[in-house]
């Protein structure tokens, strides 16, 4: 018994059923339904000032040799799906950020594009000969090496002048930023430099530096203000910063070597993590975060299946 | 004693719920025509809305309001429940809680809306919930070329 006709629903309404979706392959089948709610995605996909929310998570694959088509990894299906993005041609993706692909072309000027690979729209910003250090010739070192981490700050559009792009770049993991629409990057005024992980984190962008988290400011004067002071630990490990319920965390991933029986291999695997909290009003991480809101795991590609880290 | 009070309304088809001021306050709709008219002991036309729809909405305000001590479990099993509907059942109740603006209402039939998109193709969408397909041939090749993952 249906006497009822959904496409008549107001508009507030199927705005408000579309916002509740969490999968953009529901995304993308609610649009086809009718001509009416393909409007209301189309509109509600350019309203990039909504607060983002949260997606179920997708793995992106490169494409074999001898197919162009990058594979779609959906863990909430269990299925990889091809995705042909023609846009991806020639372009290294160097980052990647709530959906979106940040991608580097191999030739001069180095172009660089914020682009998403489910809507295929693409966002241009200021190529990579822009910045303060620019690519060194890729004899040297190759393009691929050359953005080693970009975050953004908001959903990134020609119209929104609130989006600033965050990076760290060059052979020196300098950070430097541009807005949509601007012509070049700007490096921000730093003693440090191998800056290892970057995090929008409440209105702020934070970064590691070698000993310290640093915020980063973007005001009349762009430079780094040390924030708070790095736990001491090992060697051999990987940083990084995560927000998790709110929390700014800073995570050591431990590695060791896998075969150490022949060292020459350099094959390494990780061992463990360690999290830590910061407080931000006395700017100190804390010891040992414990908390059941935020586990590891690692993905495991043959068995299809998570792993969780002690 | 304000909280005492009765209200009563009148859906479309004539039927009249006598409810407690605190119930229909949940109603924004309501809330307002209150604030404006103080109708004492006046009937509030609620003329959009028949008397099988209003009943179930009165459920939900009834329980809202009572259990708001409940803790967390409780309260979504009961709205899940509550949810558990045939589809022009809930057509008729999302359009009541807009017409009567009770925001929670709508949260919660929006959500199982969604959850009913999940993984669905288009055509089974469009069966579920009684829509023509308007679009032509050439345009739905068009989305299957441009996302053709999405529709696998």
């Amino acid at each position: 018994m249906s006497h009822t006709d959904w496409s008549n629903l107001p508009k507030e309404l199927i705005e408000l059923i579309f916002d509740e979706l969490q999968h953009a392959g529901d995304i993308i089948r609610f649009g086809t339904v009718c001509r009416f709610w393909h409007l209301v995605a189309l509109e509600a996909r350019q309203q990039v000032f909504k607060p983002l929310r949260p997606l179920s998570p997708m793995l992106l694959l490169p494409p074999n040799k001898d197919d162009e088509a990058h594979k779609l990894y959906d863990f909430f299906e269990k299925k990889a799906y091809k995705i042909q993005i023609p846009a991806m041609r020639d372009k290294w993706c160097c980052s990647s950020w709530n959906g979106w692909l940040i991608t580097i072309n191999r030739t001069l000027p180095y172009e660089i594009c914020c682009l998403n690979p489910i809507s295929g729209v693409q966002i241009h910003l200021p190529p990579a000969i822009t910045f303060e250090d620019s690519p060194p010739d890729p004899e040297e070192t190759p393009i691929e090496f050359f953005l080693n981490k970009v975050v953004l700050s908001s959903t990134p559009s020609p119209s929104n002048a609130t989006c600033v792009i965050m990076a760290i770049h060059s052979n020196y993991n300098k950070l430097a930023f541009c807005k949509p629409g601007d012509e070049r990057w700007i490096t921000l005024k730093s003693e440090d430099i191998q800056y290892k992980d970057l995090l929008y984190y409440k209105d702020n962008f934070y970064a590691i530096g070698r000993l310290k988290v640093v915020q980063c400011d973007i005001g009349n004067d762009p430079r780094v203000i040390p924030f708070a002071p790095l736990p001491k630990m090992g060697r051999l490990e990987h940083r990084y910063l995560v927000e998790s319920s709110d929390r700014l965390l800073y995570v050591l991933r431990y590695m060791d070597l896998k075969d150490k029986e022949d060292p020459s291999k350099l094959r390494y695997e990780t061992t463990s993590f360690k999290v830590f909290d910061l407080d931000s009003d006395k700017r100190k991480f804390s010891d040992r975060y414990e908390t059941t809101t935020f586990k590891v795991y690692d993905f495991d590609f043959d068995k299809k299946k998570w792993k969780r880290y002690p | 004693m304000a909280f005492t009070k009765k209200v009563t309304l009148k859906s479309s088809d004539g039927e009249l719920f006598i409810i407690d001021r605190a119930v229909a306050l949940q109603s924004r709709t309501i809330q307002y025509v209150l604030e404006d008219t103080n109708p004492v002991d006046a009937i509030i036309p609620v003329p959009a809305v028949d008397a099988r729809t209003l009943s179930k909405v009165l459920e939900y305000c009834k329980k809202h309001l009572i259990d708001l001590n409940t803790d967390f479990e409780d309260y979504s099993k009961w709205d899940k429940d509550f949810v558990d509907a045939e589809v022009w059942m809930l057509y008729d109740l999302i359009m009541a809680a807009d017409y009567l603006h009770i925001p929670p209402l709508i949260d919660l039939i929006c959500d199982k809306i969604a959850s009913m998109f999940k993984g669905q193709t288009p055509d089974k969408i469009r069966e579920i919930f009684n829509i023509d397909n308007d679009f032509s041939k050439e345009e739905e090749e068009d989305f299957k070329k441009k996302s053709g993952w999405a529709f696998k």
